[in-house]
């Protein structure tokens, strides 16, 4: 058991941390360091790719075939901007967002901004269990067996399962993903026109390309996200020290993101618009690709949009209850006796339990539930970023991991964009709503 | 009696009624018990000023009214020498060492004792909360107008103070038992955890941290400096340091184990090759083992001398030269022998043992029926190579109920 090389002097306290240490390391001990980090940016991003947004991307790829391809690479510039903010606000405070902002920002505007988040977190929970609904009936299985059994196994996996037995299901899950590039390839698109898209965006001034152009990014980038990746990096206990690595975690989830956004937008591309067939919903994407690239090509299609679904309704209401009970000061251990910590119990039991009984309400409209959520996101999401912002810029709070002036423009044009894009929106929305134009 | 949130924000008037600005905060020192407000921090347009309480004639939920005429510029801005009640305090989470839990500041209560205005206690409730909406009529709607105060000696604010301005940081929290502690720190986000036991002394820590569940030691001890956590990991026992370096990730175990006394190192790198839940993994390899050969009296001589803690000699394990289980003796028994008495002849030989590749339940169901606190741990040649006592299984052996502890999840 001599083991000399576990033995050298000892050292004094190294620069910054590991830091210092990990430049003196191999390659292959730096990827295991990264494999040990990696987590709360993959799987936000993989999640992000949701019911709502499977939605999206198909229903963009139908009407407008490749044409809205240059939003992805777009989306997920922002998507990777916004998840650094989150994961170095989470790295150097440990806390999560919602104590982080009712710490700086006091009880009204964290009142405000969770009350929001929980409007638009039970809009989205809905849309995942239609999700799975959809994904189901794909396959031909009724919505009021598979719906009630997912709810049971994610609260079974939550209540039973702790933090990092239920990242490594997470992320085994993110793998499933692959599901969209193989049926992407299957659908033979036309590669020379979604190379050509990707990069080169096009512009069209009607109401229905702008609408879907935004709700693009706005299934891409979401409020829940930021508060995710945040408590999630702060709860692995991931430091400044692991920062680098952190980073590396979310620019993979971003281009992961958009790599399976950009597969559903190409297939439904591929199948429904050259086909002359613009509807779009996920079934009709998913059935459309039968008799042009087989069953097994829907087949894939449906279980990557069951098993995404299943990741958000673990993520999501936990996000919340873990965002609120945090901020407000409620006991929220998911190991304590129910009466014990009844708020967590009832913001996470209440989501799950709303978003599955709105499903199954005979004759709901499940294509609007599904674009809800992208709505009340969008309206919220500049608010978080703003929050966001202000905290990267506060000394008190972020020491040297303070925003510097290139960050502060790049995220500051992000978020710039996305409230002019978030005003259009709902401009577009009430002159529809108003009968002026139609969509 | 005003609350922290009536009077912030009210405007401030001098002697002759004319307005200075607005009230931003109030300063104590808290080395006081029940502290009394110091200085109150009055903005105008642009900046912030520091007016010692001697100028201060009252202050209410309306106004805050001076002593005399003041001209506010002549005031220096706040120091950094005293707690902000409202900036570092408010929506803050804090210890309440009397219900051993973490609590969120909705709000303070102020005290005014013989002209003086002074910290009274914590308001945690929702009626707070409530208060801070300015919707407190909600709460006597449902019966809970009265605020639920927690007594400012009573708490701890280490975590929401930077330590610098603490004179002794988590004063308060240091005098828990470490059992306590450990629950406390269980609420806290691993960085919080962190910041905690970096403060306390090593062994106090070693035993808080041992108090929490697996997943959260490891992110506590990742979020912890390197050094300090080293010296943490030396204090514990070597089996529960085995645990916590076998959950970080393998490049931070190594660099823990660097920094760690080379000879702790050892026997803590020795356990980590057994698997987590065999009585190789669970045991202890810091253990007093007697040789047969030895008197009595040398024993217990040697005993006095090495005072090893009290679960290392639960039980007295006797080996022969070659380091094989041979026997074992209880304290009473050395005792109560002569002291020039070989080992060998008062020990009993007749010791329950398990082997390093047994598992978890088979230690468990051997300590429950031997009835014993400890049992030794032999690998296949009958060398003793330390043991399991009844504390390392007893998850197995005791209701589930009891083992309810807050753990963290995420998201």
């Amino acid at each position: 058991m001599t083991n000399q090389a576990l033995r050298p002097p000892r050292l004094g306290r190294p620069l910054i941390g590991g830091l210092a240490l990990l430049q003196r390391w191999g390659p292959w001990q730096r990827v295991a360091l990264f494999l040990a980090v990696m987590g709360p940016g993959l799987i936000t991003g993989i999640v992000d790719d949701d019911a709502t947004g499977i939605a999206g991307y198909s229903i963009a790829g139908s009407r407008f075939g490749y044409k809205l391809l240059w939003t992805l690479t777009l989306a997920s510039i922002a998507l990777g901007i916004c998840g650094e903010m989150s994961a170095r606000i989470g790295a150097v405070t440990g806390k999560g967002l919602g104590e982080v902002i009712r710490e700086r920002f006091g009880v009204r505007i964290t009142s405000f901004a969770l009350l929001v988040l929980l409007v638009a977190n039970v809009a989205t929970t809905i849309a995942e269990f239609s999700g799975i609904a959809s994904g189901a009936e794909i396959f031909g299985v009724s919505r009021y067996i598979v719906v009630p059994i997912a709810a049971l196994f994610v609260f079974a996996v939550v209540v039973y399962g702790t933090y990092f037995r239920v990242e490594k299901v997470l992320i085994a899950g993110s793998l499933v993903m692959v599901c969209y590039i193989i049926a992407g390839f299957l659908a033979r698109p036309d590669w020379g026109a979604v190379a050509v898209h990707s990069v080169v965006p096009t512009v069209q001034a009607n109401v229905a390309y702008l609408s879907i152009m935004i709700g693009v990014f706005g299934t891409t980038i979401t409020p829940w996200q930021q508060f995710y990746l945040e408590s999630s990096v702060a709860d692995k206990g991931l430091g400044e020290r692991e920062l680098k690595m952190e980073r590396l975690d979310v620019l993979v989830g971003a281009v992961a993101s958009a790599a399976i956004a950009f597969f559903i937008m190409v297939t439904a591309a591929a199948t429904l618009y050259t086909h002359g067939e613009p509807s779009g919903t996920v079934e009709e994407v998913a059935q459309s690709l039968r008799p042009l690239a087989g069953d097994f090509a829907a087949n894939l299609f449906a279980i990557g949009l069951i098993n995404v679904s299943l990741l958000a309704i673990a993520v999501l209401p936990l996000t919340t209850a873990y965002a609120l009970c945090g901020a407000f000061g409620w006991e929220r251990s998911i190991n304590l006796p129910l009466r014990k910590a009844p708020a967590f119990f009832g913001i996470f039991g209440g989501l799950i339990l709303l978003g599955a009984a709105a499903v199954l309400v005979p004759g709901v409209p499940l294509l609007l539930l599904l674009l809800i959520p992208n709505v009340v996101g969008a309206v919220l999401l500049p608010v978080i970023l703003i929050l966001m912002l202000i905290v990267l810029n506060d000394r008190l709070i972020m020491g040297r991991w303070t925003n510097s002036a290139g960050w502060n423009i790049a995220a500051w044009t992000v978020t710039g964009a996305l409230i002019v894009l978030t005003v259009v929106y709902a401009i577009i929305a009430v002159l529809q709503a108003t009968g002026v134009v139609s969509g | 009696m005003p609350f922290l949130s009536q009077v912030l924000g009210r405007p401030t008037l001098d002697a002759d009624g004319t307005r200075v600005g607005i009230l931003r905060d109030l300063l104590v020192s808290t080395d006081i018990p029940y502290p009394p407000m110091a200085a109150i921090v009055v903005g105008d347009r642009a900046h912030l000023h520091a007016i010692p309480w001697l100028h201060v004639a009252s202050v209410t939920p309306r106004v805050t009214a001076l002593r005399s005429r003041v001209r506010l510029e002549a005031f220096p801005a706040p120091g950094e020498d005293m707690i902000w009640l409202g900036r570092d305090l408010l929506d803050k989470q804090i210890v309440d060492t009397h219900g051993v839990k973490l609590v969120r500041v909705n709000d303070l209560s102020l005290t005014p004792i013989n002209g003086d205005l002074r910290l009274a206690g914590v308001d945690n409730s929702v009626a707070g909360l409530l208060r801070r909406l300015g919707v407190e009529w909600l709460a006597r709607l449902f019966g809970r107008g009265r605020p639920r105060l927690i007594d400012w000696e009573q708490v701890d604010i280490g975590p929401a103070v930077d330590e610098i301005r603490l004179k002794v940081p988590f004063e308060r929290l240091r005098r828990m038992p470490p059992a306590d502690i450990g629950v406390v720190i269980s609420q806290m986000s691993p960085g919080e955890a962190a910041d905690v036991l970096e403060a306390l002394d090593d062994e106090i820590a070693a035993d808080a941290l041992a108090e929490l569940t697996d997943e959260h030691q490891a992110a506590v001890v990742n979020a912890m400096e390197p050094e300090e956590a080293a010296d943490v990991l030396e204090q514990m026992a070597p089996d529960e340091a085995a645990d916590i370096l076998g959950d970080v990730h393998e490049e931070r175990a190594s660099e823990l184990m660097r920094l760690m006394e080379p000879h702790t190192a050892q026997e803590v790198q020795s356990l980590l090759i057994y698997e987590e839940d065999t009585a190789g993994g669970l045991m202890n390899s810091r253990l007093f083992a007697v040789s047969e050969m030895e008197t009595a009296g040398r024993v217990l001589e040697d005993l006095r001398r090495a005072s090893p803690p009290e679960d290392e000699i639960y039980y007295l394990y006797v080996v022969d030269s070659g380091g094989r289980l041979r026997g074992v003796l209880s304290l009473r028994d050395l005792v109560v022998a002569q002291p020039d008495a070989l080992i060998a002849d008062c020990m009993r030989q007749d010791v329950a043992f398990v082997r390093l590749e047994d598992s978890k339940e088979e230690v468990a169901r051997k300590l429950i029926h031997y009835n014993l606190l400890a049992i030794p741990v032999v690998d296949e040649h009958g060398h003793l190579k330390g043991m399991v006592t009844v504390d390392d299984v007893l998850d197995l052996v005791t209701p589930r109920a009891w083992q309810n502890r807050p753990r963290r999840m995420t998201g």
